[in-house]
C-alpha cells in the first residue's frame, strides 16, 4: 500500500493523524446510501457519499493516519488498498480538515 | 363596516372609497396567513387594483401588534405622479432605493415579500410555491425564471389549495407548512400563457420595464384565502423547470439530493441552524421527491394532479 503523505499534510513528528469531530456535534440523516450531515460547530450542512460516512462515523472516531485510514476503508471494502484508494481517502480527509470535521492530533 | 357572524371582514367589503381613504391614511390591517401586515399606500393609482387582489383577504380593526408596518408612498419630487419614484418602507426602514411610480403595485409586493424573508425567523422559509391537495402539501422549491410560479398559479386554478407562490413556510418541530396566500406575480410570457390557460381567473395591472421584465398579480382564489389557517403536511417535493419544447419528464430524485436543493433554496437556514436541518429532514422524510421538467401547462399540471390522487398514504 502506498504511503505517501502529501507534503501538507507533513507533521513535526512525521505521523500525522486525524480524527473526526465529536459524535455529538455530527446530525446525520441517510437514505439510499446517501447522506447528509449537519455540522453543528460551523452550521454548514454537507451531502456526503458512503465512504465519507464511514469515514465520519465510525473509522475516525479514533486518531487515525492516512495508512490506517485507507487500509481500514478497503477492508470495509473488501477491496485490496491501492494508489488510487489512498488519494482517495487523502483528498477525503483534506477536505473534512478544511470544513471542521475532522481535527488532527 | 360589520364583521359578519363567518369572520372578520374582507377587503372587498369596503366601499372602494371607503378602502381609498383608510388606505391612505395608514388604516388598513390585512391578514396574510400568520402576518398581520398594516399597510399604508399613499399612492392612489393602486388602490382600486390593491383591492381587487385581496378582496378576499381578512381586515383587521382595532388595535394590536402588528407584524410589521408596510409603506409605500411618492417621494417628494415636482412631476406628473406617474412619473414619480415611490419608497418602499417597512417599520420606517427602507430597505432598497426608491423605485419608479408606474410600478407601485409591484414594489409593494415585493416589499412584503421582503420583510416576510428578512423577519420572521420563527419559520424556517423556503424559496418555494406550496400548494395542498387531499390534505397533503405540494413544494415547488426552485430559483426564479423555473416557471415556478406559473405552475403554482395554473395548479391553485385546477383544484389545488394556494399556500404561497413564493414561501414555503415550515414551523420547527412540527413538520407542517403554513398558507401565506398572497397575489401570484407572473412574469413576461407567463402572464399571456396563464390568461390562456384560466381566463377566468383575475388578474391586476400588466407592469412593464420593471427590474424583473414584465409583470403582473393574479389574484389568489377565495377558497384559498379562506382556508389560511389550515396547515398540511408535506408529502412532494417537486423541483420545476419550465423548458421551451421538450416533452413532460417527472422523475423521482432521492431524498438526500432534494434535501440538499431545498435546503439550498431556503431563505434563512443558516439562521436556524440545526432546527432548519430538523425540519428540512422531516419534510424530505415524509415526501417523495421529484424533478419536473415541461414546456406545456396542462400537462405539468396533470402530471402533478395524477401524482396526488394517486398516492396511497396509508
Amino acid at each position: 500500500m502506498p504511503t505517501d503523505v502529501p507534503e501538507r499534510l507533513d507533521c513535526p513528528d512525521g505521523v500525522p493523524r486525524w480524527m473526526a469531530s465529536d459524535a455529538a456535534d455530527l446530525l446525520w440523516s441517510e437514505w439510499d446510501g446517501e447522506y447528509v450531515l449537519f455540522h453543528k460547530p460551523s452550521g454548514k450542512t454537507h451531502f456526503l457519499n458512503e465512504s465519507a460516512w464511514v469515514l465520519l462515523s465510525d473509522i475516525l472516531r479514533e486518531p487515525r493516519d492516512l495508512p490506517a485510514t485507507t487500509l481500514e476503508l478497503a477492508n470495509r471494502r473488501g477491496v485490496a488498498p491501492d494508489e488510487d484508494l489512498s488519494a482517495y481517502v487523502s483528498s477525503l480527509v483534506l477536505r473534512f480538515e478544511e470544513l471542521g470535521l475532522t481535527r488532527r492530533t | 363596516m360589520m364583521a359578519s357572524e363567518a369572520g372578520p371582514p374582507r377587503v372587498g367589503a369596503l366601499s372602494s372609497a371607503e378602502w381609498s381613504e383608510r388606505l391612505a391614511a395608514g388604516r388598513v390591517g390585512v391578514r396574510m396567513g400568520p402576518f398581520d401586515v398594516r399597510l399604508h399606500v399613499a399612492v392612489p393609482s393602486i388602490h382600486a387594483p390593491l383591492q381587487a387582489l385581496y378582496a378576499d383577504h381578512p381586515m383587521l380593526d382595532g388595535p394590536r401588534v402588528y407584524s410589521c408596518h408596510a409603506d409605500l408612498r411618492h417621494t417628494r419630487r415636482l412631476g406628473r405622479p406617474a412619473r414619480r419614484n415611490v419608497r418602499f418602507t417597512v417599520d420606517g426602514i427602507a430597505p432598497h432605493e426608491d423605485m419608479p411610480g408606474a410600478q407601485a403595485l409591484a414594489v409593494l409586493e415585493w416589499g412584503v415579500n421582503l420583510a416576510i424573508a428578512m423577519r420572521f425567523h420563527g419559520f424556517l422559509m423556503l424559496h418555494a410555491a406550496v400548494l395542498e391537495r387531499r390534505g397533503r402539501a405540494l413544494l415547488l422549491p426552485a430559483a426564479p425564471g423555473f416557471g415556478k410560479s406559473t405552475l403554482c398559479a395554473a395548479l391553485a386554478h385546477r383544484n389545488w389549495r394556494l399556500f404561497s407562490d413564493e414561501f414555503g413556510l415550515l414551523v420547527p418541530g412540527t413538520g407542517s407548512l403554513l398558507p401565506v396566500p398572497r397575489p401570484i406575480s407572473l412574469k413576461n410570457q407567463s402572464i399571456e400563457v396563464f390568461r390562456s390557460f384560466a381566463p377566468q381567473a383575475h388578474l391586476g395591472p400588466v407592469i412593464p420595464n420593471t427590474r424583473k421584465g414584465t409583470v403582473a398579480h393574479v389574484k389568489p382564489p377565495a377558497e384559498s384565502v379562506a382556508q389560511s389557517e389550515l396547515a398540511a403536511p408535506a408529502a412532494w417535493v417537486v423541483f420545476p423547470r419550465w423548458v421551451a419544447g421538450v416533452p413532460l419528464g417527472l422523475e423521482e430524485i432521492g431524498r438526500s439530493e432534494a434535501f440538499m436543493q431545498i435546503a439550498t433554496n431556503a431563505f434563512n437556514y443558516e439562521v436556524l441552524g440545526s432546527a432548519a436541518y430538523e425540519a428540512v429532514r422531516e419534510v424530505a422524510a415524509a415526501s417523495r421527491c421529484f424533478r419536473l421538467v415541461y414546456s406545456d401547462l396542462q400537462e405539468a399540471v396533470e402530471a402533478l394532479t395524477a401524482l396526488a390522487d394517486e398516492d396511497d398514504f396509508q
